[in-house]
């Protein structure tokens, strides 16, 4: 976490913007409290419920709005809503004969997948895709010069037919953007910025499918994003000269500032999610677990994120609403199995839950707003793992009697089951859905389960984590203090940080260091210059390499040391490299040693203050052990039985506290359930532990 | 075992599939590998399939392979920390570049389970790079034959086989990597399973491996018994004059679903022989598409069918019948045929106008830019019909889920090509109602000299419409040579041999078939088209009767009305579908390339 710098005022806001809920945070630097707060979403005017939202916030805290340092701004909106929403009428000018790049179609293999093709029409018509006849050739050659007066004679067209915003992606221009910056600036003329995008600025990286498509997302949403990024600076403004620096959260996890010019807004698409899981990443750096499995389970859906060493882990690309995206974001699993998803016996007699859910209207049918068909909230509800003051903060009564004839006739009856077992059929086969898509992703990176915590957000993330923990073999759960409002809390972790890159392939010991110095120090230099334009000087920077064995696509990143490096750092960094192969893989080839695939520098603001943070409040600490006091007790189902079950509230679960399950913990919005045969406390920044008793 | 469990042993095991597959998949490289022909297993100690992920068009590969494997290498024989390893067309395998990689699992010291891999390699030797001459007339041209053999034991690898193998192939170092990956693959499936065994114990865990099975058969019975009735026949003709045909007839009597080739032409001297493995491969693509069924891939499924296919034709190969092409083109063939087959054993069933045929293109021998002999391998996808509720949509694809060209890009920085075109072919599309997916164009020059095998599918007529919809653009592939620049139409379509440097090739594939009678057509949809140039004013007006006015094409109601009517009764005859782009000029060449050959297919076929 940073602490704000825009003025001196300790004070940070945080607001995800949502489909039904803007959710945000207010926290104090200083006493490290946090307010929250949910407002109803304004979809005509999103801008509307964020300032509402930081109204309602500062009445709470009791501070005038010119007490914001800073200001950070996310969005959990549906990626493909977002850009449906806030297209611009664009026009693509591209290399000759490759007028129908975006029409390529990339697939990966998918985990449970269907037969379906997925992929719908390109953002961008085809009859609006214009070819210019100019080539680069790999290694940034020129074959082919543009002839500038080419451009200049489509402008009249494109001006005739009212498109606002011009993409320009020439193939290699990540290599030679020279033709892309010649035809922007001759487009300029006309069309003043922002209105041309070129891929070379937007995503300077190979592979034409990603870059191309990723350029026209951003020039098809650039000015909406724009005038929506105005509208709350404009309020800003009013602050006068105390304005809070104002920051947007991206899909990578790292901020921009808002007055940086979004051609990179794209990158800005998956913050909601991405923001969660740095909840999760700071959760792993102050606890200092080092594996953790984020969870984030919602009513509709359930994210998945695998943190390591304390960072998460990244991927080059998404398919929002189906169309390419090649920013960085962070890597999640998201599935669609959640509190509203419906169960069903199938042909075959198997229990089977979702893809399909009841949402929030008609919703679960305890509900009772017309939901017939039985979900894993209603299944929760029967067995007692939600009480009916769970609801209560939602305004609903939950009517147990129609919840109870709904799995009788949908589930039990055509199994023979007991209501009891047919509802903990439900939760342990959606729990299993969950499972197996952690543990696929598990592999991708090489893990063991054993070797992970489980960190469970969201509104039904604590009360399956137990289960979905013990079912994976995970020893460890985690409950951080306000799992409800996690990815708003999450933006208080992002780093304002940028990355370079350059792409360079050569063997790592064949290669000069002072070459590698070279290309570091232009990095530098230009973050230098940037950040100064920006008014910063107080960074961090982090060089780092991607290596891999020649021959094999495993990739990993290293960090480099800084300053002037010698053969005997890149004989060292090799070492590191094998060993780390050998970690992570599980094997590292004979005879083989590491491979530069592209040089990275991270630069972040140094982070201030460095006191007890937010979670940090002061709590009781030492051995002193101590039960804690249950406000209630309900009978709650565990495999077979019912067990008369203990009620606390969040507040009592303290670090001095340890207690056995079973149990449930009760806190606004969430519940968090603990298994006969586990024990459970809390850490000292107020998570709740659950010790699964796995070995 | 209850409904909860059963749901829960199914994603289990699924997820350990899929825990094979991402395995696998860390040590694939991606724009040089086949790594999307993949596909990863869990079987029973008798060899059946519990559960499969992977490949669509690969789901009967490994269970025809593993079972004949066990018999060879009975489940007593093998020891822990044994491997198995085949690449055999006549027990399975679709051509001689994937591998299947067979492990046991043992558990307490008794063995338990079997899993297996299936891999696309780069290469297996043979007379042409990748196996893929179009001239093969014998397996031994397309590469090393690998019988099952015992390639690892006790976890170490037999280094006298893999010597041996590795000699004959041209990409020897990624052969071994990819083998490691198999390998490592079926050991995390093998911890898994462990796992389970201690958590349940072994009876159980082999007790929820049967469970299901028999869910999905379970699952298949019922879809069919309120789904299907009666008999069904369809025959297709894959090559000139009558050759390549293939017969089925599919006959559904409540319990099993029979698919008799019998009739089918004798294998064929040509590598366009498909596999047991490729047959099952369609008929489920084909079935679980008819019957639109998302269930665990298990052996459950194949209990139910059954098929005769005769021993020695094109569906069921003996040796020394070559394979290569089997994939790109035949199985491509059968599906369809079944399909088109199911749909009156089926009267539920979606209909839709059939894919256009696909190209293949194999450029080998090139010293990529790392200085390593690589091989560029790109499959293009023909159109997808139209169907019932939308048309085939156009994309550049190939032709497959689970599959994507290679990106410019990639493969001009590894390999010594440039490419001058990737576009779609206007009027491609079978013009229909729902309007079948274009066809793709490619042009590709070579930096240097080097070999080159090409394939596309010129033996019949375009992709056939459905319920009056017409037929899509047929694919084709030209030449063009350095020097003089003439350009030569490969009119058989298929080209084994060495070009020289700035050799241009064209590869162009079939558009989709349409769906339905043109003349429904939404006018406001046929504009569209045009204003995109996805079709010609000229097709519009002629194929689909609408007449559009003015530089922006707008649609005159009136005179369309006209048009159609005139169309409708007969009274003006829709001109066959046009769907070459008039710019693009072919001039028929008599000179044939020195080097290369191009077959024309019935040479050898009697």
């Amino acid at each position: 976490m940073f602490k704000s710098t825009g003025n001196s005022s300790p004070w940070t806001l945080a607001v995800d913007t949502g489909s039904t809920f803007t959710d945000a945070c207010l926290y104090s630097c200083e006493t490290g409290k946090v307010y929250t707060a949910k407002v109803g979403a304004t979809p005509g005017n999103p801008s509307q419920s964020v300032l509402k939202a930081l109204d309602m916030l500062c009445r709470m805290a009791g501070i005038g709005p010119e007490k914001l340092g800073l200001f950070l701004h996310g969005s959990s909106l549906e990626a493909n809503a977002v850009i449906s929403k806030a297209l611009s009428k664009t026009a693509l000018l591209t290399t000759k004969g490759f007028r129908d790049i975006l029409f390529g179609r990339s697939f990966s293999y998918t985990y449970l997948s269907g037969l379906s093709t997925p992929g719908g029409r390109p953002l961008i018509r085809r009859c609006n895709v214009y070819e210019i006849d100019e080539r680069i050739l790999a290694g940034g050659v020129i074959q082919k010069p543009l002839d500038i007066r080419e451009v200049a004679g489509l402008i009249p067209i494109l001006a005739q037919k009212g498109f606002q915003s011009i993409a320009v992606c020439f193939l290699h221009s990540h290599i030679n953007p020279v033709h892309e910056q010649m035809a922007g600036d001759v487009l300029s003329e006309i069309f003043p910025p922002p209105a041309v995008t070129l891929s070379s600025d937007v995503l300077p990286v190979q592979g034409e499918l990603e870059r191309f498509g990723t350029t026209v997302i951003t020039a098809s949403i650039r000015a909406y994003m724009a005038k929506y990024i105005d509208d709350i600076r404009q309020y800003l403004d009013t602050f006068g000269h105390g304005r809070p620096e104002f920051h947007i959260v991206k899909s990578d996890g790292g901020t921009v500032p808002s007055s940086s010019d979004p051609p990179q807004c794209g990158r800005a698409i998956f913050s909601g999610a991405a923001a969660g899981v740095l909840s999760g990443v700071h959760l792993s750096r102050t606890t200092g677990r080092q594996k953790i499995i984020s969870l984030d389970m919602g009513g509709t859906s359930t994210d998945i994120s695998i943190i390591s060493g304390g960072q998460p882990e990244y991927r080059k690309k998404g398919y929002p609403g189906g169309y390419p995206l090649g920013f960085p974001m962070l890597d999640i699993v998201s599935i669609s199995i959640g509190g509203g998803s419906i169960a069903r016996i199938d042909d075959g007699g198997a229990l089977k839950v979702g893809p399909e859910s009841a949402g929030a209207y008609p919703g679960p049918v305890c509900f009772n707003r017309g939901g017939c068909l039985p979900t894993c909230t209603d299944a929760n509800l029967i067995l007692g793992r939600l009480g009916a003051d769970s609801f209560r903060l939602v305004g609903i009564n939950p009517d147990n009697a129609s919840t109870e004839r709904s799995i009788m006739s949908n589930i039990a009856v055509k199994t023979g089951m007991s209501v009891e077992s047919a509802a903990e059929g439900i939760i342990s086969a959606a729990n299993s859905i969950i499972a197996g898509n952690i543990r696929i992703k598990l592999a991708e990176k090489g893990f063991d389960p054993g070797e992970l915590a489980l960190v469970a957000f969201g509104g039904d993330g604590p009360l399956h984590a137990a289960e979905l923990a013990r079912d994976l073999c995970v020893p460890i759960v985690l409950i951080p203090p306000h799992p409800g409002a996690n990815s708003a809390l999450g933006m208080l972790f992002s780093n304002i940080s940028t990355d370079y890159h350059i792409e360079f392939v050569s063997d790592l010991l064949d290669t000069d260091p002072g070459f590698l110095d070279s290309q570091y120090g232009s990095m530098e230099e230009r973050a230098i210059k940037e950040f100064a334009a920006r008014g910063r000087s107080d960074m961090e920077m982090r060089r780092s390499a991607n290596l891999r064995c020649s021959g094999y696509p495993l990739v990993i990143n290293m960090t480099v040391p800084s300053g002037k490096l010698t053969r005997a750092d890149l004989a060292l960094l090799n070492r590191a490299f094998k060993i780390t192969h050998q970690e992570e893989f599980g094997f590292i080839p004979e005879n083989s040693d590491a491979e530069i695939v592209s040089l990275g520098l991270t630069v972040s603001f140094k982070k201030l203050g460095g006191g007890p943070e937010f979670h940090g409040q002061t709590r009781a600490f030492g051995n002193k052990q101590s039960q804690p006091l249950p406000i209630s007790a309900r009978s709650v189902y565990f495999q077979g039985r019912w067990l008369e079950t203990p009620v606390y509230s969040r507040d009592e679960i303290q670090p001095s506290v340890s207690a056995a399950g079973p149990a449930i913990i009760e806190q606004d919005y969430c519940s968090t359930l603990v298994w006969p045969g586990m024990k459970f406390s809390a850490d000292s920044f107020g998570n709740i532990v659950i010790d699964v008793g796995v070995s | 075992m209850g409904p909860a469990k059963l749901e829960m042993m199914i994603n289990y095991f699924r997820s350990i599939a899929g825990e094979m597959l991402m395995r696998l998949a860390g040590f694939s490289q991606p724009y040089l590998d086949k790594s999307r022909y993949n596909a990863a297993g869990l079987f029973t100690l008798s060899g059946d399939l519990v559960i499969q992920e992977g490949n669509i068009h690969r789901l009967g590969i490994l269970p025809v392979l593993v079972k004949s494997a066990l018999r060879e290498h009975p489940v007593q024989s093998l020891a822990r920390g044994d491997v198995l390893l085949t690449n055999d067309p006549y027990a399975g395998c679709p051509r001689l570049t994937e591998f299947c990689v067979i492990s046991p699992v043992y558990h307490a010291g008794v063995i338990m389970a079997v899993t297996a891999t299936l891999a696309g390699h780069q290469d297996a030797g043979g007379s042409f790079t990748g196996g893929m001459s179009t001239g093969s007339r014998e397996i031994f041209q397309e590469g090393i034959r690998v019988p099952t053999v015992k390639i690892a034991s006790g976890d170490s690898l037999n280094k006298d086989i893999l010597a041996l193998i590795r000699l004959n192939m041209r990409t020897g170092d990624d052969f071994t990597r990819i083998l490691r990956g198999q390998m490592a693959a079926n050991g995390i499936a093998g911890k898994r399973i462990n796992n389970m065994a201690v958590k349940y114990g072994p009876e159980k865990v082999k007790k929820y491996m049967q469970e299901i099975i028999d869910y999905s058969e379970r699952i298949l019975l019922s879809r069919l018994k309120v789904l299907a009735r009666g008999k069904s026949t369809g025959r297709i003709i894959t090559g000139h004059n009558k050759s390549g045909l293939i017969m089925v007839s599919a006959e559904y009597d409540g319990d099993t679903i029979t698919f008799d080739f019998s009739g089918t032409q004798p294998q064929s001297r040509l590598p366009v022989n498909a596999s047991k493995g490729t047959v099952l491969s369609c008929i489920l693509f084909s079935l679980l598409s008819a019957l639109d069924l998302e269930v665990p891939f298990s052996g459950g499924l194949l209990k139910p069918i059954r098929v005769i296919a005769p021993e020695g034709s094109m569906v069921n190969p003996v040796f020394p019948a070559p394979v290569a092409y089997s994939g790109l083109h035949t199985a491509g063939h059968i599906t369809g045929l079944l399909l088109e087959t199911l749909r009156d054993l089926i009267p539920g069933m979606a209909a839709q106008g059939a894919q256009g045929s696909p190209a293949g293109l194999t450029i080998g021998n090139i010293r990529a830019h790392d200085g390593l002999p690589h091989i560029l391998n790109q499959t293009l996808g023909g159109g997808p019909g139209g169907c019932q509720y939308c048309d085939g949509p156009d994309m550049l694809s190939a032709g497959l889920p689970g599959d994507s060209i290679l990106q410019v890009e990639h493969a001009e920085s590894i390999y010594p090509v440039i490419f001058n075109e990737i576009s779609f072919i206007r009027d491609s599309g079978g013009a229909g109602k729902f309007r079948g997916g274009t066809g793709i164009r490619q042009s590709v020059s070579l930096l240097g000299e080097a070999d080159v095998a090409i394939s596309a599918d010129l033996t019949r007529p375009g992709a056939p419409g459905a319920n009056g919809g017409m037929d899509g653009g047929r694919p084709g592939v030209f030449l063009i040579h350095p020097e003089n620049g003439v350009l030569q139409n490969i009119e058989s379509g298929k080209y084994t041999g060495t070009l020289e440097k700035g050799s241009v090739i064209i590869l162009e594939t079939g558009g989709g078939g349409g769906y339905g009678s043109p003349m429904e057509r939404d006018p406001q949809s046929v504009r569209d088209d045009v204003v995109d140039g996805f079709i010609s004013p000229q097709q519009a007006l002629d194929t689909y009767g609408v007449v559009l006015t003015g530089d922006d094409f707008s649609v005159d109601p009136d005179a369309t009305a006209a048009k159609r009517l005139l169309l409708n009764t007969g009274l003006q005859p829709v001109p066959p579908c046009r769907w070459r782009n008039p710019e693009f000029r072919i001039q028929n060449s008599e000179s044939q390339n020195k080097q290369g050959t191009s077959e024309d297919e019935d040479a050898d076929n009697d």
